[in-house]
């Protein structure tokens, strides 16, 4: 990396310095992004940034210094600056503390078969047009294609050094159509690590038509929802947003214990309640960064710790909150890997990676076979749960009435608005029709966007009462 | 600045046909307090030189980061040598070769051509900032909140300060400094008995954070024992931090930007009578002491205020000069580096104190702060958001008691047709969910739909 020398300077600075802990974060990102709007391209450009973090700890007290000019003078006075202030607030000062871990040395990257770099933005541009073409009839089309390139260098006092390199592809868009004097509109977004080979794999143009496609049916034909208690199975887009918001993010410990409640807010669940019950048998859900190719993916996280699967719920019975050192040493735990940074300029803080509902046995039309009267949701459009992740909404998009055991008419936005323990324990069947899909999980302030999949398979909620 | 003159000089022997340099510095200081003690302080040093290039209507932006001692004030030199240039003459090759391939933007109409005399914005930087006693602050924010009954605090201090500097191919050039002050406090008491409030201003002397601490604490008392909402029509008084994300996608669907996206709940609105009489909303570049003024947009226009709603009438979208040109009209000024953005969401004052809100008011609810705003179609603004903190329960004229579990799913041009009353009191606030800016009092809507779980 190009930058690595200053980012070693950084660290001999905290040594120098007598730190308890100290930790920097080097980020060269470089990459590229074309956009497509109504059939007529906008602006396109290219990023190439670099930055270092410097995480320290003095005393059990938490300072953060970060810069982009790579000036040994300049890097020396900031780290100075950032200690000299956490020293001097320390009557104020939370008592920080990090679990121990073991010391990791790694060099890692995601492998690219056709090399992003090999792609020229003409054919991006072709490929957008392409899709465009399919969708022509859809009044509002916005289209982005990008990638970025992340080489991470981190090192601290301890020894750790994990040098990695991921490449993630993104795919962006945003559909307005309208049908019947009436209107719909869906934004969606895919990424994965890997080269370009993963963006032929997603096979845009197909998959853009069929979401037009249903979009259009369900304006020009689709029924009044039905009210009341009813039987709903969910697709894949739903169950996955319904894992990430109501299960990912209150087992999130920096919620839990407290740390993020002036705006992500905190949670429903306590650190008490491991071993409860909080869903019905068929329900587990696990976070995993290590998922190849996946929009999370890492093996290890910002502090170095190594990554690993975290089953939060496992057979409805809450199991294991996501942790990085702070909120680990606060619960007598290790870590599990969960530090994340949006960028260099950020501090790692708990998130989530790649959270899914575990695949059951059953297959999407088997969920459907001995409901009476009820409805299927493949997606959804607007949706929102409170800060403490306990009363969610979820407005259908792309939804059908089940009637006998069997998909009929499209119905117009659905709603479900439920508690996050009605919401599990209503669960009665889990799909095997596992599906990944993308979000821009957001939280911390400064607000940092991580990229993160939302997965799970289709699954039927029992007796729910639609509003 | 001689990075950018040399990136200009550069650019132009390339035959492009419009190039904007911006030139940001930036530093800051944020500190970051949970349970009433400091869990993070930070410190932040950043530059970058944001590059937009236009040539055959083929449009290319990126940033150029490495700006090593430059300062990008027209007065402080920096140490630039000829490393640097080779460096940079580079870059511009690499620029050029990503231009032959990208496609054209077949209605882009080029950049502002006319140089101007700007006028300063008032209290737009205060030296002050540098000297601030940060921990002091946010100290006397939490015993301020303390002596409201707070038992947990919980927020954000910050203070930025940035030189920014513009240079365009048109000749326009122009420098600002700009300081920033932020404070957020939540305060709880017992479960789900919380208050929050946020404060900012570009001057020292307008944030107050016994003020921040107080207001938070105060709300956080007020809202003991909170029980279940139900379902119903009820009139609703939008405090300013709980109207202050609407009026973000106020301002958002203003751009022509979103109008021509599809994102816009404004699209075909314009002359028409969208909202009640008593609704004038602005969009300010020069408003004094706004987080997001400035003497001049990204082309060099001088900023100004443009009306978006005057009494209930839809008066302007949010142009650049390029859009500007593609429909015809006069650019308003709010060219950012890409897109048309709104600088300060502004809502005319009216003459109701809060307190004659709440005895006007037979069935209500007084909102103090939502959470989770998200839009089910912004062509038509249906959209729903989730009331946090105090939500006060309103019966014949009187608070009657604090309530929790509620959400709005409503219609933004609903509501602006069903504002009854605008306050007397505005505030300058930016918060977690609304990144713009906005000068804002207290709002009266009547007859807003409010949803609850129902399992």
């Amino acid at each position: 990396m190009m930058y690595k020398d200053f980012a070693d300077y950084a660290l001999s600075i905290l040594k120098k310095e007598k730190v308890d802990y100290g930790e920097v974060r080097l980020e060269e990102t470089e990459g590229e992004g074309l956009v497509l709007k109504n059939g007529i391209p906008e602006v396109s450009g290219f990023e190439n940034s670099a930055g270092v973090g410097i995480r320290f700890l003095v005393n059990n007290s938490l300072g953060f210094a970060s810069i982009n000019k790579f000036e040994k003078k300049k890097i020396s006075q900031i780290v100075l600056q950032a200690i000299k202030r956490v020293k001097r607030a320390r009557n104020m000062n939370a008592n920080v503390r990090l679990s121990e871990e073991s010391v990791n040395k790694k060099n890692y990257k995601v492998t690219q078969k056709i090399n992003l770099k090999d792609i020229d933005p003409d054919k991006k541009m072709k490929l957008l047009h392409d899709i465009d073409e399919k969708i022509k009839k859809a009044a509002g089309r916005y289209l982005s294609l990008s990638y970025n390139l992340n080489k991470k260098y981190i090192i601290t006092t301890e020894g750790t050094k994990i040098i990695s390199e991921i490449p993630r592809n993104h795919f962006t868009y945003f559909l307005t159509v309208q049908s019947n004097g009436k209107s719909a509109q869906k934004f969606w977004q895919y990424c994965n690590a890997g080269g370009f080979e993963v963006v032929n794999q997603w096979k845009l143009p197909e998959l853009m038509l069929k979401e037009y496609k249903a979009m259009d049916l369900n304006l020009r034909k689709a029924e009044k929802s039905p009210k009341g208690k009813i039987d709903l199975v969910v697709g894949p887009e739903v169950t996955g947003i319904m894992v990430h918001e109501s299960v990912g993010h209150p087992f999130e410990a920096d919620r839990i214990l407290g740390r993020e409640a002036a705006q992500a807010g905190e949670s429903f669940v306590h650190k008490g309640m491991i071993g409860e019950k909080i869903g019905s048998e068929q329900v587990t859900v696990a976070d995993d960064p290590t998922l190849d190719k996946s929009a999370g993916y890492y093996l290890y996280d910002d502090e170095g710790v190594k990554a690993r699967r975290r089953y939060l719920i496992k057979n409805g019975v809450i199991n294991e909150f996501l942790h990085n050192r702070e909120t680990a040493f606060d619960m007598n735990l290790r870590s599990n890997g969960a530090a994340r940074s949006e960028s260099f300029d950020k501090e790692a803080i708990v998130r989530m990676a790649n959270t899914f509902l575990v695949p059951g046995k059953f297959s999407e039309s088997e969920l459907i076979k001995d409901i009476k009267f009820g409805v299927y949701m493949r997606d959804f459009t607007e949706w929102n749960i409170d800060d403490k992740r306990f009363q969610m909404k979820y407005v259908g998009s792309d939804c059908y009435l089940i009637k006998n055991g069997k998909i009929s008419n499209p119905v117009l936005k659905p709603i479900i608005e439920i508690t996050t323990p009605a919401l599990w324990s209503n669960v009665d069947a889990v799909g095997k029709n596992i599906e990944y899909h993308t979000g821009t999980c957001g939280k911390g302030e400064p607000m940092q966007g991580v990229p993160a999949w939302l997965g799970g398979p289709s699954m039927r909620i029992r007796n729910v009462r639609l509003g | 600045m001689e990075i950018l003159y040399y990136f200009m000089k550069k650019l132009k022997k390339r035959n492009v046909d419009d190039a904007v340099l911006s030139f940001n510095a930036s530093n800051a200081r944020q500190i970051k307090f949970s349970d009433n003690k400091i869990v993070k302080d930070a410190v932040e040093l950043l530059s970058d030189v944001g590059i937009f290039v236009v040539k055959d209507k083929k449009i290319f932006t990126t940033t150029y980061k490495d700006t090593v001692d430059e300062t990008g004030l027209a007065s402080e030199k920096g140490n630039f040598n000829e490393m640097k240039k080779k460096e940079i003459d580079k870059f511009i090759n690499k620029i050029m070769k990503f231009l032959k391939a990208i496609h054209p933007k077949r209605d882009y109409f080029g950049i502002n051509e006319k140089t101007f005399k700007y006028n300063e914005i008032n209290e737009s930087y205060d030296p002050q900032i540098k000297n601030l006693d940060d921990y002091d602050y946010v100290r006397r924010g939490i015993n301020s909140a303390f002596k409201e009954g707070a038992k947990r605090t919980n927020g954000i201090f910050e203070a930025h300060e940035s030189k920014n500097t513009l240079l365009t191919s048109s000749g326009v050039e122009f420098s600002e400094k700009k300081s920033e002050l932020y404070f957020s406090m939540r305060c709880f008491i017992e479960k789900d008995e919380s208050g929050h409030m946020n404060a900012v201003s570009r001057i020292v002397k307008k944030l107050d954070p016994e003020e921040v601490g107080a207001q938070a604490g105060r709300i956080a008392r007020d809202s003991k024992n909170p029980v279940n909402g139900q379902r119903g029509k009820y009139d609703i008084i939008l405090s300013p931090m709980a109207f202050a994300p609407l009026l973000n996608s106020i301002g958002d669907s203003a751009s022509i930007f979103s109008v021509e996206s599809g994102m816009s709940f404004f699209s075909n609105k314009l002359g028409k009578k969208i909202g009640n009489e008593k609704v004038t909303i602005y969009d300010d570049g020069t408003l004094a002491n706004g987080l997001g003024s400035s003497k001049a947009d990204m082309e060099g226009v001088p900023t100004r205020r443009t009306p978006l709603i005057e009494n209930g009438l839809y008066k302007n979208y949010l142009y650049n000069t390029s859009t500007a040109r593609k429909h015809k009209v006069e650019t308003t000024g709010n060219a950012g580096l890409i897109t048309p953005d709104p600088w300060n969401i502004v809502v005319k004052k009216g003459d109701m104190p809060l307190n004659e809100m709440i005895k006007s008011t037979k069935k209500g609810i007084y909102i103090t702060n939502v959470w989770y705003t998200t839009f089910a179609n912004y062509h038509t603004g249906d959209f729903s958001t989730i009331p946090r903190d105090g939500a006060f329960l309103i019966q014949n004229g009187k608070i009657i008691k604090s309530l929790k579990g509620i959400r709005i799913s409503e219609n933004v041009l609903n509501m602006l047709k069903n504002v009854k009353a605008v306050g007397n009191n505005p505030v300058h606030l930016r918060t977690w969910e609304a990144e713009i800016p906005v000068l804002t009092p207290n709002i009266l809507i009547r007859g807003c739909n409010i949803t609850t779980p129902t399992v």
